[in-house]
């Protein structure tokens, strides 16, 4: 009996206490697989959170699948927007890019809302590492602190330049600014974009191991653009001089060494941005993921989706050079022949009479001419759809067949790849050195310089002439590899421009196609102020056979509106008083 | 006056109680059962005090000095109690009548059990007999209409879990009620559990009931307890059933021609010249005799057979056209898909312990072709009585389920979505009989069929153990100290193959192979005091108990790319070559709890309950880890006045009863206290270094934390009314309740300027919820007992209400993203969710209509043909902000109605269930009347939009111009319907064996039955079912589920 009670009792007492004792530590639970602020303030921690800012300059970062965005290689804001290139793919898929190209976007477009999203996310990084960085107790190293700095500053200031561009208007945030939901976005952002590009450049290195890194002929690179932006003519021209004679950077011998594999890191780049392929990431995120849909369907051994970026017939237009190989500047362009309508197995025979500048085969694949190492290029089969998107394909950004393992291996979008998007190349370094010295006189000096880039032009050419106007099969066709593809002319301007505005239109025009679906030429439009004329008869003559620019509501470029993408409304809701809507939308 | 007497009564009747006792005597008798047979170990007590005896093999007992105005209560399981005045007697003989009600009388409440008559909460309890024999795997799902209160949308495929929600959305947070299996916390989902194995279920509806489990009582509670053993008796149990399914598909797509006739009439809309790879682009369409190559004829060089290759270089799947059109749907179809279920237990005992053990086994073939779910159940139940005052147990089970195949399910990326998308020209098979597909056509699609035979050997496989040791003592009488430790163990291991597709348009390019495996842990203990004691007529029941609960989370898993083999056995990890990733997370969760509970009942007839708990989470910071939750709730058993003693004498009954509570959530994700940084390969990493193939390691912001956050507290109150009239044939219950959430925690969006890391949960929302459960139920009998009738409704109502969101009167939470279209919102005023989108008015028939109208989205989309948004702010401009709410997702009723009817040998058993004025987004109608991505359209498409040649007057359309126009997507009052129904959910013929015949067969029940199940559904809902399963925000978005499908089923139970 006593047992019966002593027992229970006991137990029950034990019971009691045991789970009171117990009970503040039981019920502390950290989060696993994560780390504080603080135990990152250190020189290693500093350094991964920098790593992290740098993954974000692929404009990929915001989730493990990437956000259908646009990434730096701007192709849908610079190249889709511009009369370079058509959205491509079916008129159902990425309708966002639709309003885009037709310039009837809303501040509910995904594109917008994700370019934004992407680029103050990387801004919000790079603040984080010198927050951090601030917290170190004892303070670490200053000679650290400042390399660090110096290329945390060139990752926000580019960021915030993509942004610039975009959408004009932007709040910009700094490591300084307590609460950045109350940055109103209608101050001047050039000061500070220079502000922070000159810091970079006087802090970072003239070379850098890693090649990911900005040295600081990159940062002031971006400075100098920062200035052609701003027609700071005076500005940049000692910053494009001082590149040009002391970064050791040059013109690769080949223009299409910008774009193969086999030249990823080259002597031409001013900066790059990194891409890997099958490294451990989800749907390799870190390869140039906004690559996605870049490519040509069918092509064979690519599995590629889904025909994205599709060259205008504008730009292939452009191509064609006069009897003394120069760009046609004046009267109307010819139309070049194309194989709109046809089926693979219709007869198409190409034009190889008309002479074309060498660029135009290395930048624009065409059917029946030899597509990197795929073969022959097979017309309307190798076209999502042709009737949508134009008869032809991008080749920027597409590797070769055998370069396989550049390719990532997973998923859906396999054309994702591990090609290097380089924003600034020694051309453009050369090119914009032409134009300041077109815009302050020295007509002799910009000559020269556009002939640089003309003369290297001329030094490559698309071998490989097609003698088979059915396309079966691959195997079937009968090609002449010792011969060009098509008839290939470019010549030097033999004197020098006659005045500032034959030469305006001879530099813009050899930026056009020496940068042609590189994503820059929507914002040089926008910054010569021409975006208007240009877009508009663009559209007037493209519409004649692309359907989406015309049919029952054609696209239509409009001034002091259209030169800059509508702010995302969400964004305006909720920083209420801090952000205004740009002009017109 | 009345209370006064009351009291005075008390006072009295303590006075009598205490000290009223004279003349005793020494009683002796016998007691009898039914058949008059002696009826030995019956408790015979003298009421209200502790002596009393049990009767011996023969049915006698005697009690001594038991005084003339004692109450002799006679007791045994399974049959009515009987109260006797001892009076003048020294004899008292007694018969005790069967209990018909049994198991009835006494539902299970937390940490304990309740006389139903006793209750003063809102609770539903459902007993076995209305569980087995469903057509569904998951016994949740089975309360479907059975449950007032209780919201149950049943996913359709095999294996599939249930939405439940109790009393409306009381959060904008997880609104999963808490189930408690035999006083273990479950997490890991029903439909691993079977439904013969449970004995009852009660939902603890209001704040008294599920106070108890206080923060994380507020979505309600699902209390389930299994079946036990009894003392006297093996019972052995064998049943079985065998069924078929099938589906009839509803849509009418285009067939090759239509299709044909489709491009062109888009092309004439769009205004363009009609230009197609496949049907050419002259004055009409014409069928091509291949595919691939696209649009090729008879005798093109391209159809050479000879050309045909399907290495993976130099792919050439040549494919001729289907010309009459490929049905995907009825490819995809697995018609008359079985399911076979069998199940074996033998509970028994004996005096000192009792047993249950059961084995279960089902089988479910999808119908969506190449799944199955299998599923092996055991449970061991035991319980001991090792003396007089300990008793122990261990109701333990185990269970195994294997999900095999394609179970892709509402969403774009499944064989149902692929079959809306895919043209009616592509065949199944190419020339050589290898899959077609979309390569070549630019079409968006998969072969759906081709994809769930790649899937085929996919796996999900779970084990899942839960159960308990605990030891009960009694300590002295009316004491009891229990002990339950409880455990659940949790275990997913899946396995997924991507294969390569080669003859897709957007084909994977190469085999994959993706492993994952998880495992939880969890031990609950719970220790509870429990001390019940009748003095005289008041009666009191005190409860204190201690919980504390670990549930720990690990999970890893790995995939690779290129394999030598697609072979399904050669295909493991360590055989891929490329793509190497892994993974690995894990987390935990501790709570401790105090808690209490007290009930008083005075004469049966005024109950009072008052509950309180405290809980302590590791969710959250330490300045809010403690919150307590009180309840309290009374009860007024009006017919067991002496006013209504008419009413009592005639066995009807009334109660009133009333309470108030307040309960918790803390389903706020683990940490939200912390702000983190993380690596993660995907999203900070980067190839610094140059490299093509490997990034460097570095850190990104995760999370924002709040150490402020503290619970989320719902308000409840309830008031109900339990009625029995005509002899208590006919009983109803009607409950009317509110619920208010406060400090609801929410992620208040933050701008994208302060980055990507996750907000914090702040405690900032408002909601509430009204409504009423009613359960009738009216049983009873004809024709000398021949003939048993009884019909049963339940109708479950909520009215759900945010009052705010954050401290933003603007502030709003939207649905997911369906292709950039967005449906559903949120927003101080409306309910959690409403459909939100443009309102059309109708469409455009002229030019001239068009242009006097307002500009729409610029003004460009003013044609005819297109929809007339309504301006609903009134600036003369149809833009994004004429967006307004447009519809609710929530039924404004349901109902589950119930008639079975008995006559001799046969019983037949209907159950209809009905959801009235639900609104839902037919998400499916934008693929196949829009055709988003270049899909297959219905046969609407063509023949019914404004332009259609076939149609007489374009005032007629019933679709606007298909022209691929996005803003004719754009969420409007156009795609959402009434989702209102009416579902015959089972019709049940059963037989059971005569008795005579049985004892010849040496069995005690056989019965056979055959059901049908969703044999009619009465509904205006044009997709393929109105039962869609979506949860929270996006609540009624209906994105190409599985459907229900209609069932027939043959069964049988046998009793030994």
């Amino acid at each position: 009996m006593k047992n019966k009670i002593i027992f229970p009792f006991i137990t029950l007492t034990l019971l009691f206490t045991l789970t009171w004792s117990c009970k503040e530590s039981f019920l502390e639970q950290v989060p696993t697989g994560t780390v504080s602020n603080v135990v990152l303030a250190t020189e290693k921690g500093v350094n991964s959170l920098l790593i992290g800012a740098y993954a974000s300059l692929d404009e990929t970062t915001v989730s493990p699948w990437g956000v259908q965005a646009d990434g730096p290689d701007n192709w849908v804001f610079g190249g889709v927007c511009s009369d370079d290139a058509y959205k491509g793919m079916n008129p159902t898929n990425e309708t966002a890019i639709n309003s885009l190209e037709n310039f009837t976007a809303t501040s509910q477009n995904s594109y917008c809302l994700n370019k934004w999203n992407v680029c103050y996310d990387g801004i919000s990084r790079a603040n984080d590492v010198l927050k951090v960085m601030a917290l170190s107790n004892p303070p670490l190293d200053a000679k650290f602190t400042s390399s660090i700095r110096a290329q945390v500053l060139f990752i926000r200031a580019f960021l915030h330049f993509e942004l610039k561009k975009v959408f004009n208007n932007i709040p910009y945030i700094t490591d300084e600014v307590v609460d950045p939901t109350v940055v109103k976005n209608n101050v001047d952002t050039w000061p500070m974009i220079e502000a922070d590009l000159k810091y970079a450049m006087e802090n970072l290195p003239a070379t850098q191991t890693d090649v990911g890194r900005p040295t600081k002929w990159a940062a002031q690179a971006f400075l100098a653009k920062a200035y052609l932006f701003q027609k700071k003519w005076n500005e940049a021209k000692p910053l494009l001089d001082d590149i040009i004679a002391n970064s050791g950077k040059s013109l690769m011998p080949k223009y299409w060494d910008n774009f193969d594999i086999e030249h990823r890191h080259n002597d031409e780049a001013i900066f790059e941005i990194q891409a890997s392929v099958n490294d451990g990431a989800a749907n390799s995120a870190n390869a140039n993921y906004s690559n996605w849909g870049i490519n040509p369907k069918n092509v064979d051994g690519t599995k590629s989706c889904c025909g994205a970026y599709q060259p205008s017939q504008n730009l292939v237009n452009a191509f064609q050079v006069d009897v003394n190989g120069l760009p046609i500047l004046t009267g109307s362009v010819p139309q070049f022949k194309n194989d709109m309508g046809l089926s693979f197995s219709d007869a198409f025979v190409q034009d190889t009479v008309t002479p074309v500048d060498p660029r135009l085969d290395l930048i624009v694949g065409r059917r029946g001419l030899p597509y990197l190492d795929y073969g022959v290029m097979r017309g309307s089969s190798w076209v999502t759809n042709q009737a949508y998107g134009g008869p032809y394909v991008g080749k920027k950004g597409m590797i070769q067949k055998s370069e396989s393992e550049y390719r990532t291996t997973t998923g859906w979008a396999s054309s994702i790849n591990a090609h290097i998007y380089k924003p600034i190349r020694f051309a453009h370094i050369l090119l914009w050195r032409a134009e300041v010295a077109a815009e302050t006189g020295d007509l002799a000096t910009a000559t020269t310089l556009v002939n640089m880039i003309r003369t290297r032009a001329d030094q490559q050419k698309l071998m490989g002439r097609c003698r088979t106007f059915i396309l079966l099969d691959q195997e079937g066709l009968n090609v002449d590899y010792d011969v060009p593809a098509a008839n290939y002319v470019v010549k030097t301007y033999s004197s020098n421009f006659a005045d500032i505005d034959f030469a305006r239109k001879a530099i813009r025009t050899e930026m056009r196609l020496e940068f042609a679906m590189e994503g820059q030429r929507f914002f040089d439009l926008v910054r010569w102020g021409i975006a208007e004329p240009v877009m508009n008869a663009y559209f007037a003559h493209d519409r004649e056979f692309r359907y989406a620019l015309g049919g029952a509501t054609p696209a239509i470029f409009i001034a002091s509106k259209h030169e800059y993408f509508p702010i995302p409304q969400t964004q305006i809701d909720l920083q209420k008083g801090a952000l205004e809507q740009n002009q017109g939308y | 006056m009345q209370k006064r007497i009351k009291v005075i009564l008390l006072i009295v009747f303590f006075i009598i109680s205490t000290f009223g006792v004279y003349a005793q005597v020494t009683l002796t008798g016998k007691v009898l059962d039914g058949n008059n047979q002696p009826l030995p170990g019956t408790t015979v007590i003298v009421k209200g005090t502790t002596s009393g005896t049990i009767t011996d093999t023969n049915g006698n007992y005697s009690i001594p000095n038991v005084s003339r105005t004692s109450v002799l209560q006679f007791s045994f399981i399974g049959m009515k109690l009987q109260e006797i005045v001892v009076g003048d007697q020294k004899t008292i003989n007694v018969t005790l009548e069967q209990e018909t009600v049994g198991i009835d009388d006494v539902i299970v409440v937390g940490y304990g059990t309740k006389v139903k008559k006793s209750v003063t909460s809102s609770i539903s309890s459902v007993t076995s007999k209305d569980l087995v024999e469903g057509v569904t795997a998951n016994p949740i799902a089975r309360l479907q209409g059975k449950a007032s209160g209780v919201t149950i949308v049943n996913s359709h495929i095999p294996g599939g879990e249930a939405d439940v929600t109790i009393r409306g959305m009381g959060s904008i947070n997880n609104n999963n009620p808490l189930y408690i299996i035999d006083g273990v916390p479950s997490n890991n989902g029903m439909s691993s559990i079977n439904a013969e194995e449970i004995e009852s279920i009660s939902v603890l509806k209001d704040a008294t009931s599920a106070a108890i489990y206080g923060a994380r009582g507020a979505n309600g509670v699902i209390l389930i307890t299994t079946k036990r053993g009894s003392h006297d008796k093996t019972k052995v149990s064998f049943s079985a059933r065998y069924g078929v399914k099938s589906f009839n598909n509803p849509f009418n797509m285009l067939n090759t021609q239509q299709y044909g006739e489709m491009l062109w009439l888009t092309a004439k809309n769009q205004g363009v010249e009609p230009n197609s790879d496949l049907y050419g682009s002259g004055t009409t369409p014409v069928i091509p005799d291949y595919i691939v190559p696209a649009g090729a004829m008879e005798g093109d060089p391209g159809t050479n057979p000879d050309l045909y290759n399907y290495s993976t270089d130099e792919f050439y799947n040549i494919t001729k056209a289907n010309k009459t059109g490929t049905d995907w749907y009825s490819a995809i179809i697995n018609n008359l898909a079985a399911t076979t279920e069998t199940n074996l237990s033998i509970a028994g005992g004996g005096e000192k312990g009792t047993y249950a053990v059961n084995f279960g086994y089902l089988n479910e073939e999808g119908v969506v072709k190449y799944t199955s779910y299998d599923r092996y159940t055991m449970r061991a139940n035991s319980d001991t009585r090792l003396n007089r005052w300990l008793k122990i147990g261990e109701p333990s089970s185990l269970s195994y389920a294997k999900y095999k195949g394609d179970f892709s399910d509402n969403q774009e990326w499944s064989a149902i979505g692929y079959a809306n998308r895919m043209w009616a020209i592509i065949p199944i098979y190419d020339i050589k009989g290898n899959w077609a597909g979309t390569k070549g056509t630019g079409a968006n699609s998969i072969n759906p069929l081709a994809e769930l035979y790649r899937h085929k050997n996919n796996f999900s496989q779970n084990i899942n153990s839960l159960g308990n040791a605990y030891a009960e003592a009694q300590i002295i009488k009316g004491l009891n100290f229990k002990s339950l430790f409880g455990f659940e163990l949790g275990t997913a291991n899946t396995r997924m193959l991507d294969l390569r597709d080669p003859e897709s348009q957007q084909e994977r390019s190469t085999d994959r192979l993706d492993q994952g495996s998880q495992q939880s842990v969890q031990w609950n203990w719970a220790n509870t005091l429990n001390y019940s004691k009748t003095f005289g007529s008041h009666t009191i029941n005190i409860l204190a108990g201690t919980e504390a609960i670990e549930n720990t989370w690990r999970g890893f898993g790995a995939s690779r790319s290129t394999f030598y083999s697609n072979d399904n056995n050669y295909m493991e990890l360590s055989s891929g070559e490329l793509d190497i990733n892994n993974w690995g997370s894990s987390n935990a969760v501790t709570t401790v709890s105090y808690f209490g509970r007290l009930n008083y009942d005075y004469l049966s007839k005024y109950l009072l309950e008052v509950t309180v708990r405290k809980d302590g989470s590791s969710k959250f910071g330490q300045n809010y880890r403690w919150g307590t939750f009180p309840a309290v709730s009374a009860g007024w058993v009006v017919s067991e006045e002496a006013f209504l003693s008419g009413m009592k004498d005639k066995g009807n009954t009334l109660k009133l009863r009333g309470g108030y509570g307040i309960m918790g959530n803390d389903q706020i994700g683990n940490y939200n206290g912390y702000s983190t940084f993380a690596a993660d390969v995907s999203r900070s990493y980067y190839a610094i270094d140059g490299s093509y193939n490997s990034s460097q390691s570095g850190f990104y912001a995760n999370t924002i934390g709040n150490p402020n956050a503290k619970w989320e507290s719902t308000a409840t109150g309830d008031i109900g009314i339990d009625i029995g009239v005509l002899k208590n044939t006919l009983t109803a219950t009607l409950d009317v309740w509110n619920r208010h959430t406060t400090d609801m925690l929410f992620a208040k969006a933050i701008p994208f300027v302060v980055g990507n890391a996750n907000p914090p949960a702040v405690n900032i929302g408002d909601m509430k919820n009204t409504g009423f459960d009613l359960n009738i139920n009216y049983a009873n009998k004809a024709m000398n007992g021949d003939f048993k009738y009884s019909l049963g409704l339940v109708v479950s109502h909520y009215k759900n209400k945010v009052e705010s969101i954050s401290d933003s009167p603007t502030e709003f939470i939207e649905g997911a993203a369906f292709r950039d279209m967005v449906y559903t919102r949120a927003t101080a005023g409306t309910a959690y969710p409403e459909f939100y989108g443009l309102i059309v008015d109708g469409i455009f028939n002229t030019q001239a209509e068009a242009d006097a109208y307002f500009p729409e989205y610029g003004g460009g989309y003013n044609l005819p043909g297109h929809f007339k948004y309504r301006d609903v702010n009134g600036d003369q401009v149809i833009d994004d902000d004429d967006r307004t709410f447009i519809g609710s997702p929530h039924p404004k009723f349901t109902a589950g109605f119930n008639v079975d009817l008995t006559y001799k040998a046969f019983s037949l058993n209907a159950f209809l269930y009905a959801s009235k004025g639900n609104k839902i987004a037919n998400y499916t109608k934008r693929w196949i009347d829009y055709g988003i991505l270049g899909s297959n359209l219905s046969t609407d498409a063509l023949y019914n939009s404004w332009g259609s040649p076939y149609l007489g007057n374009n005032a007629d359309a019933a679709l606007p111009m298909i022209d691929n126009d996005e803003i004719s997507q754009f969420p409007s009052t156009a795609f959402i319907e009434d989702g209102s129904y009416l579902r015959l959910k089972t019709l049940q013929l059963t037989y059971t064996l005569p008795k005579r015949i049985c004892e010849k067969l040496a069995v005690s029940t056989l019965k056979f039955y055959v059901q049908g199940s969703n044999l009619f559904t009465i509904t205006n809902y044009t997709g393929w079912d109105p039962e869609v399963v979506s949860r929270g925000i996006d609540k009624g978005v209906d994105t190409a589920q599985w459907p229900t499908t209609k069932q027939f089923t043959f069964g049988l139970n046998l009793d030994f």
